[in-house]
């Protein structure tokens, strides 16, 4: 190949063939459709012709000779140069024969080794240090006579020659050194300073080591000199007895201080602090229950007071104290658990002393607490002293007893007053207290600083112990006074006593959160500690509680009968007679509790009621549970019995109603099943009622509750939780109330007042439990429609109205129905209607009781119930009853379709006296002889503004009669009311209408948004590149394309080689046809010429005759 | 395929009564070009001195034009409620490019570089999620993919009639004919006039493509009050 390129480049001539332009012609080039900047492909254009003439070259030159080669055994081969070359020269030839020579022998010496002589000349040498071999192998000879020869010289040689000496020199020398003296290290020490320099530090160490050994041993015996001589010294000192006065005796102690008056003051405060009273706890808390038994106590207590006044055994006192002391002051279990036995002697004996010293004192002059107190107080200190002198005694000296006394009292002063810190919280906690205690505890006890001397007392439980009898002892002592002293006292007394009971109620509520319904203080305290059911407690307080229990019923029988006459009752609130029992027996049946309270005024049945509940509370006793429940009934019945009294026209007590409600609302709680029964079972019968008067067409009329009942809704609406969602009681009574407000017919004006009753106490139960009913606004609507007069309401108002009430439970009133709150000019009272919404009378509820009933209607209760004034109150009630309604819907969406009818009616209302007015004004004007120009103006822009109302009056005027086509009579105040009702509705009703949204998005619904989908790319793209994640597969896709693509070149080149082959056969056979031809020819040109020759006679075909 | 991508558009003609809308931007910049060992899609930042050598001019290559009117439009509510029936793209190589309009380009103009030398190498880009085609290399003209009663407006800011397209896009005289909107996408040149019936200026200052067509979208919204 090089040699053909060789060939090529040699002759000048071939340059200007190459660079001949290409004939376009044969130029095949492919067609690009995406043509891309910068990207070069190969085969883009092609020379036809000259690929072609390649391809044919290819073939002969391989395809070719192998045929002709085809079923031979041997070849010749030429292989002289340049033989069949005609352009070479002689000279030319002869010089690549040369080359060729040169080159085969070249070849020839590939791998035999060159002589030793021609190689080692120029070639590698092996050297040492970059030294040769050769070399040093001179100096071999000198090497091997050193085993021979001397040590010098050795040595010389080693250091020198012995390749570089470093590895064995070091070697030699460190053996050297081992065995040799020092002779030969100093003389190396010369040569080589650094290892001299070592082993000078060894050295140097050494002596430095053993100097350093020798100086010590120096030191120790200077030492032991020195201290030799100082014992001789010390002994001959002792000798002599110089160092006597230094010294102490055998039997002296150590130290002796001497004391400062700091010192002595602080020895003073760690004593003081070995006996500083450690956090104790104050005093406990009361519980509702303890509450509610000391609460009892004090109730027996004057009941047997009130006994022993009634039998009037003075002289009794002392032992009858006694006695109610043992029976009913007992202490509580806790105390009496926590007494030691031992000690009952020595306190009976000291309480003794006590009452003793106090019966002297108060013999004196009149009993003041304060006074007490202050004995008792300076009483208890001086035993607190002794007492502290004998228990002192076991540990310390007598005299510093007395320092620490001293101390002490100092220090208590200091520490009380840190203790009473002018915190307002501990101001008003130390209030609170005392005052409980006072009560509690010392009814007329001690005050806050004996309490806490108590408390810092070292026998802490014997003298709380002490002080509690002490108290009882006072509390009955303070009793007796009152009872002695005169009524002017005692009022002051009676006084005292609220404010304990105020006091009491404040204890309460902080202990319990029963109380917010409380009123009095006394009940709250009563609710609250019955709240707790707890049967905890002692059996011997049981026995007292069913003694009390036993003895009590014959004095209340006993006073049962007395005459209620004496109002000024000692120790009572105002109000409450004196002979009310104070532990009265629960009643076993309604007759007796009737008999009870026969008579009694509405405190005392509160009064008596309370001490019932306080006497026999749930607490107390588990059975009294049963006992509550019974009362619960009674007062249920009673409640009921003086409701249903109001019947006969004689309205409620009302005074004995709500001293009835406030047990009832305590007792509920307690009874919460009992009392849910009970008012299911009243409900129903008042339900059965309804529906059998709704059946009855006769006694349709009558269907409305009674009064009693309407109490009882009343009541069962306070008593119960409204706001329930779903409640056993209230939930039937809600419905009972619509179901009368929808179904009973308004057949009397007094039906009109019940309904509203009935109206607004259904809306107070619904709305409270968010729930909505329609019957209350339907019922108040009907009423208002009912204010005007039969076609007096303006035809567009009343169409309006007709189309708002098109649901079932909105009734339109018909013409011929009767309107009760239409107000006749004829009617009492219309004369002098309320200008001002302000000026309306409300309904008295006591009013509409007392004709709900069956009313025996009097004609001056028809008077009344024709009245303006009252159709004027219910018109107004109603017109409040919408607007309650409308406040209770407020953020409700449905809000203007409920209220729609309510406006409507409401607008009739305001439109009917707009007109009565507008013709009230052209009456005047009519009437005005020259009415001024102004006020025609006026009144034509009224018109103008009202040209509907106009309108509307028109045909009402035209269609009945003018004398019939009433005008509406209606109070100002009330058209007032309504207007704003209206516009506070209407703004509601707006504000819910704005409030609204769509229910759908019509925009939004219609088109959905369209999905969106990525596109497939690769980030740095390459054309032909297999991006199949499957790598596998990918790859097989790549040798099959691979295959694929050698077949097919495979095929095209098979093709094409058998193509040229054929030529070549083609061009063989031709050639041998032609071959053949040609030697026919010639033969047969012979042949013809040889018979020509013969036809001619020899004469060539040119034989004469024949031309002629 | 409920939910799917549409008909191909061969089969049908897009929109053809029923108020559609297709948009064609024409003369656009997307050319690929062999950059070192890659293939890149010129534009006139990275391949100036590219171009320069091979004999270009640079400020021409603005295939961040197309890219921009394109995601204006496939961005747009009219878009999304499905009033865009198709979108031609007409390269200055004449190429032309039809593109899904459920098809969600990508945001940034590297990976949209990379879309278009992949689809004009490949000559189809299918989705990732299917196999249908979302971008597609297709036979011109244009024209024949027009539904038949289609009106061609092109944009010109050197058009005789100026307006306000939110006034225009109500004429009644417009009806219900789907409308096709040819906008160029070139930085300096001029539409193809062959095959527009009106022309019509937007503004009275050159507005860019993705202004251009974000009037006229927003026109049409208005239009049929999608909001």
């Amino acid at each position: 190949m090089a040699k053909g390129k060789k060939r090529k480049a040699a002759p000048a001539a071939a340059a200007p063939a190459r660079e001949e332009p290409p004939n376009l012609f044969e130029r095949l080039s492919n067609k690009k459709r995406f043509d891309i900047l910068g990207r070069k492909v190969k085969g883009e254009t092609r020379q036809l012709g000259k690929l072609r003439s390649a391809a044919s070259e290819r073939r002969k030159s391989t395809l070719l000779v192998e045929y002709k080669q085809l079923r031979k055994s041997n070849a010749f081969i030429d292989r002289r140069f340049g033989e069949d070359d005609e352009s070479l020269t002689a000279d030319e030839k002869a010089l690549l024969r040369f080359q060729k020579q040169r080159l085969k022998e070249m070849a020839a010496s590939k791998f035999a080794l060159p002589d030793e002589d021609e190689g080692g000349a120029g070639g590698e040498q092996l050297t040492h240090l970059g030294r040769s071999l050769a070399e040093l192998e001179d100096l071999q000879e000198g090497w091997r006579s050193d085993d021979e020869g001397d040590d010098a010289l050795a040595d010389d040689v080693v250091r020198n020659y012995h390749f570089g000496g470093g590895l064995f020199e070091k070697k030699q020398s460190g053996a050297a050194g081992g065995e040799g003296g020092e002779g030969e290290e100093e003389g190396g020490e010369e040569g080589r300073p650094h290892k001299k320099s070592k082993k000078e530090v060894m050295e140097e160490i050494i002596a430095k080591s053993k100097a350093f050994k020798a100086e010590k041993q120096r030191q120790r015996e200077e030492d032991q000199d020195e201290t030799a001589a100082l014992d001789d010294q010390f002994r001959s000192l002792l000798g002599e007895k110089a160092l006597l006065g230094l010294m102490r005796k055998k039997g002296e102690k150590r130290d002796n201080k001497a004391e400062t008056e700091e010192d002595k003051a602080f020895d003073v405060l760690t004593r003081e602090l070995v006996f500083e009273a450690k956090a104790k706890p104050g005093e406990r808390t009361l519980t509702a229950d303890e509450l509610a038994e000391l609460e009892r106590q004090r109730l027996e207590a004057l009941e047997a007071q009130r006994k022993r006044r009634m039998t009037g055994d003075d002289d009794e006192e002392d032992e009858e104290g006694g006695g109610g002391e043992e029976g009913g002051g007992a202490p509580p279990g806790a105390e009496a658990a926590a007494l030691p036995a031992g000690g009952y002697a020595a306190r009976r004996a000291k309480r003794a002393r006590a009452e003793e010293w106090r019966a002297t004192r108060l013999g004196g002059d009149s009993g003041d607490a304060l006074e007490d107190d202050f004995m008792a107080g300076s009483d208890s200190e001086g035993e607190d002293g002794s007492e502290g002198g004998n228990s002192g005694s076991e540990e310390e000296g007598s005299e510093e007893e007395g320092e620490d006394g001293e101390g002490l009292s100092r220090l208590e002063r200091r520490r009380r007053q840190r203790a009473a810190g002018d915190h307002p919280l501990q101001e008003a906690f130390r209030h609170a207290s005392a005052k409980l205690l006072k009560k509690h505890r010392a009814a007329a006890g001690e005050d806050l600083s004996s309490e806490e001397e108590e408390e810092d007392e070292e026998e802490g439980e014997e003298g709380s112990e002490d002080e509690g009898e002490s108290s009882s002892g006072l509390e009955e002592e303070q009793e007796e006074k009152r009872l002695e002293s005169g009524s002017s006292s005692e009022d002051d007394d009676d006084d005292e006593e609220e404010e304990e009971e105020g006091l009491d109620a404040k204890a309460a509520a902080a202990s319990s959160d029963e109380e917010a319904v409380a009123a009095d203080g006394e009940q709250a305290g009563g609710s609250g500690s019955s709240s707790k059911d707890e049967d905890e407690e002692e059996d011997g307080q049981q026995e007292a509680a069913a003694a009390a229990g036993r003895t009590q019923p014959k004095a209340a029988v006993a006073a049962a009968p007395a005459p209620p006459a004496t109002k000024a009752a000692p120790a009572l609130p105002p109000g409450v007679s004196a002979d009310l029992p104070y532990t009265p027996p629960l009643p076993d049946s309604y007759e007796a509790f009737a008999k009870l309270v026969e008579g009694r005024s509405a405190a005392d049945l509160a009064e008596l009621i309370r001490r019932m509940r306080v006497v026999h509370a749930a607490s107390l006793n588990g059975q009294n549970r049963k006992g509550l429940q019974l009362l619960y009934g009674i007062l249920v019945q009673h409640f009921a019995s003086l409701a249903g009294g109001g019947r006969g026209g004689r309205a409620p007590p009302m005074a004995h109603l709500d001293a009835l409600v406030q047990p009832l609302l305590e007792l509920t709680p307690q009874v919460p099943f009992y009392a849910a029964t009970l008012a299911r079972a009243r409900l129903q019968r008042a339900q059965q009622r309804l529906a059998e008067c709704l059946r009855d067409p006769e006694l349709r009329a009558e269907a409305w509750p009674a009064p009693r009942v309407l109490l009882l809704l009343k009541l069962l609406a306070t008593v119960f939780p409204a706001s329930d969602k779903r409640h056993p009681v209230l939930t039937p009574a809600g419905l009972l109330a619509c179901s009368c407000l929808s179904n009973c017919p308004v057949a009397k004006p007094q039906h009109t007042a019940t309904g509203l009753f009935l109206a607004s106490l259904a809306l107070h139960l619904h709305s409270q439990a968010r729930r909505f009913v329609p019957e209350p606004l339907a019922f108040a609507v009907q009423l208002l429609q009912g204010a005007l007069p039969a076609g007096c309401a303006p035809a567009g108002a009343a169409a309006e109205a007709a189309a708002a009430s098109s649901s079932s439970h909105q009734r339109q009133l018909g013409a011929d129905e009767p309107r009760w709150l239409a107000i006749a000019a004829t009617d009492a009272g219309a004369g002098s209607l309320p200008a001002a919404p302000e000026d309306i009378p409300p309904l008295e509820l006591a009013q509409v009781l007392s004709s709900g009933g069956s009313g025996s209607g009097g004609t001056g209760e028809e008077d009344f119930w024709r009245s303006a004034g009252f159709k004027t109150s219910a018109a107004a009630a109603a017109v409040r009853l919408v607007g309650r309604t409308a406040e209770l819907l407020a953020g409700n969406a449905a809000l203007p379709e409920i209220l729609a009818p309510a406006q409507a009616a409401l607008r009739a209302i305001v439109a009917a006296a707009e007109a009565a007015m507008a013709a009230q004004q052209q009456q005047a004007a009519a009437a005005a002889a020259a009415p001024p120009a102004s006020i025609k103006k006026k009144q034509r822009k009224q018109q103008q503004n009202q040209p509907q109302q106009q309108q509307q009056q028109e045909p009402q005027g035209s269609g009945v009669t003018a004398s019939a086509a009433p005008a509406a009579i209606l109070a100002p105040g009330l058209v007032e009311l309504c207007r704003a009702t209206l516009a506070a509705l209407d703004a509601a009703a707006a504000s819910a209408a704005s409030s609204r949204r769509p229910l759908y998005n019509v925009a939004l619904l219609k088109v959905a948004e369209k999905r969106q989908y990525n596109p497939r790319f690769e980030e740095d793209f390459v054309s032909g590149k297999d991006y199949d994640p499957d790598r596998e597969r990918s790859e097989r896709r790549k040798l099959q394309r691979a295959l694929r693509r050698e077949e097919r070149g495979a095929a095209r080149e098979l093709r094409r080689d058998g193509a040229f082959m054929a030529e070549v056969r083609d061009r063989e056979k031709a050639a041998k046809q032609a071959e053949l031809f040609a030697s026919e020819k010639r033969a047969k040109s012979f042949l013809q010429q040889q018979q020509a020759d013969f036809k001619s006679g020899g004469q060539g075909g040119m034989w004469k005759r024949k031309k002629k | 395929m409920p939910g799917g991508l549409e008909q191909d558009v061969d089969e049908q003609p897009a929109g053809s009564g029923q108020g559609g809308v297709i948009f064609v931007l024409e003369n656009a910049n997307l050319e690929t070009a062999k950059v070192g060992k890659n293939y890149e899609l010129l534009n006139c930042d990275d391949h100036a001195n590219f171009l320069r050598r091979h004999g270009k001019d640079p400020a021409l290559h603005r295939p961040d034009i197309c890219h921009q009117a394109l995601l204006t439009i496939l961005d747009s509510p009219l878009n999304k409620a499905g009033k865009l029936k198709a979108l031609y793209v007409h390269t200055a190589k004449n190429v032309l490019i039809q593109i899904n309009p459920q098809v969600r380009l990508p945001r940034t103009f590297r990976r949209f570089c990379g879309l278009m030398v992949q689809l004009l190498q490949k000559l189809s880009i299918r989705a990732t999620n299917g196999p249908d085609k979302l971008l597609k290399v297709v036979k011109g003209p244009v024209t024949k993919y027009f539904p038949p009663d289609a009106h061609r407006i092109g944009f010109s800011h050197s058009a005789k009639t100026l307006v306000a397209m939110q006034e225009w896009v109500q004429r009644p005289e417009l009806g219900e004919r789907p409308l096709v909107f040819v906008v160029g996408a070139f930085a300096h040149g001029k539409i193809d006039d062959s095959y527009v019936d009106e022309y019509i200026s937007l503004s009275q200052f050159p507005l860019s493509a993705a202004y251009a067509l974000c009037r006229i979208t927003n026109a049409l919204e208005q239009k049929w009050g999608i909001v």
